[in-house]
């Protein structure tokens, strides 16, 4: 069969079927007032045919002259096309409304991806940084300065080396290179080594500087431990008179100080149990509500306003969006809101459990401010409160460490310019 | 003395293509897929196996089989499908 030219389709033609004694009259009909017929197709006692759309309205009364029926059985083209689009205007203007907003949705970040090794960053750092900049899901693409925002994450990261954003439709790619930072560097010059922590010395061993304090010494924190100032003692031409005050040692030499000053220290942290324990069971009773968050606002659907049991529990759960555009919420989903009704029981608990309960809490408390060298030497707990519904609890751990903490000092200018410094 | 003759000769005269001026159908049969004819007098019977069509002097009958007329208007008629034939069909006097 022919194709058919494509004005055709442009125009607009219909199917029509002719059925009657004789449909090749109604063939020379339209031939003889002008009315081209296409495709002509004998089907089972009937003849179907196209008819540009213009000329269906002539062939009425030639169907009539002809004595035959004719039918429209199909239409096609643009113009019928059209005419059943502009029908469903709603329609039309729902997939216009769609495509606009497909694209306006294109135009925003809906993604963000970070990637690296995160050996000494860590990616909800990297995220966070990248939202303080503006870069988070919902911000408007175009008001982006990829360069510039590369640029501020380095800078506000010192751990980075090198970063990327790259926009990959609505989501944005952030590449990023560590920094390989260098070993910490033991501290440089001259200074004294100082007391960390409260405590009484144990053990002490020097191996630069001058020992400031002895074994069995209380020392507090900030106290020098080891000194860096070695003094040396003042020349003298003669011997000094027997009773005579020696003259004050002088200043020889400033050194970094260096050693081991091992202490016993303590560590003690104090706890409050209550005696009397409140047990929450739920009882089976339950009620849910539901309700819609779009933006700000909350639209109630269905399920009670407010819970009538005394003591409940709530589950919240939330399906659906919640994306923000800059400060506009973009909120649409569906909450549940579930309480389960509690039954309270009280219970008073025999004290020597509750000190056992007492001393594991108080352990964790206080073993998680111990350093990591430092070594236990023991472990004591003492109830140092009874109240009428609680007990108070005291727990003190012993430890040995090192307690020595260098500081540099920065040398005075009375220093006398000969002193040799190192 | 006969009108076709005189129109004949005419043409022959003048040099004229004779299917103008004798009103003549023009076929143009493409192998067994389609007939093309022009100056035709309109369809004078269709069905699948055979097309009728008038002509100024007799009929024009094409067979074959899933026959289609594929385009018709005053100028010309094309039919497509399988042919097996085309038969002219003088009108008598």
């Amino acid at each position: 069969m022919q194709p058919l030219p494509f004005w055709y389709s442009l125009l607009g033609f219909v199917r029509i079927r002719i059925s009657g004694d004789m449909p090749e009259r109604l063939v020379n009909l339209c031939l003889a007032h002008g009315i081209p017929l296409r495709q002509l197709v004998w089907r089972e006692s009937v003849v179907e045919a196209l008819v540009p759309g213009r000329d269906f309205r002539l062939l009425r009364p030639l169907a009539k002259r002809a004595r035959v029926r004719v039918r429209i059985i199909g239409r096609h083209g643009l113009p019928f096309t059209w005419r059943s689009l502009a029908r469903r205007r709603l329609a039309l203007a729902l997939a216009g409304l769609t495509l606009v907003g497909l694209y306006v949705m294109s135009l925003f970040v809906w993604f963000v991806d970070v990637t690296g090794p995160f050996q000494h960053v860590r990616q909800e750092e990297v995220r966070q940084v990248l939202a303080d900049l503006g870069l988070k899901p919902g911000v408007f693409r175009p008001a982006i300065d990829r360069r510039e925002m590369a640029r501020q994450l380095v800078l506000r990261l010192p751990a980075l080396a090198w970063a990327y954003v790259n926009f990959q439709g609505t989501r944005a790619v952030v590449e990023i290179v560590e920094r390989t930072l260098p070993p910490e560097t033991p501290p440089a010059g001259p200074g004294h080594l100082v007391a960390r922590r409260a405590g009484v010395i144990e053990e002490i061993l020097v191996l630069s500087g001058e020992a400031q304090v002895e074994v069995g010494d209380t020392v507090a924190e900030g106290d020098v431990l080891i000194s860096g100032l070695l003094m040396a003692p003042a020349p003298m031409e003669q011997p000094p008179a027997p009773g005579a005050e020696p003259p004050p040692p002088q200043r020889f030499a400033w050194l970094q100080a260096k050693g081991r000053v091992l202490a016993r220290t303590w560590y003690h942290d104090y706890w409050e149990a209550p005696l009397v324990q409140e047990i929450k069971t739920r009882t089976g009773g339950s009620a849910r509500r539901y309700h819609l968050e779009v933006g700000n606002r909350e639209i109630y659907l269905a399920g009670p306003a407010r819970t009538s049991y005394s003591h409940y529990e709530v589950e919240r759960t939330a399906r659906g969006l919640d994306w923000s555009l800059g400060p506009v919420p973009l909120r649409f989903r569906l909450v549940k809101t579930e309480f389960f009704e509690l039954e309270v029981h009280r219970r008073t608990l025999p004290p020597d459990r509750v000190r056992q309960e007492a001393e594991r809490v108080l352990r964790d408390r206080v073993l998680g401010a111990i350093p990591m060298e430092a070594r236990i030497v023991d472990v004591r707990s003492e109830v140092v409160q009874h109240g009428e519904d609680f007990i108070g609890v005291r727990l003190m751990v012993e430890c040995l460490e090192d307690i020595g903490r260098f500081m540099p000092w920065t040398p005075a200018e009375d220093l006398p310019p000969d002193a040799p410094v190192g | 003395m006969p009108k076709p003759p005189l129109r004949s000769r005419l043409a022959e005269l003048l040099d004229m293509p004779r299917d103008v001026v004798l009103n003549l159908p023009r076929i143009s049969v493409v192998g067994d897929l389609q007939v093309l004819v022009q100056n035709h007098r309109g369809v004078k019977e269709y069905t699948p196996e055979r097309v009728i069509i008038g002509m100024e002097s007799g009929l024009i009958v094409i067979s074959g089989r899933e026959l289609v007329i594929s385009n018709i208007h005053v100028e010309e008629i094309t039919i497509t499908g399988r042919l097996d034939g085309v038969q002219l069909l003088r009108s008598q006097g």
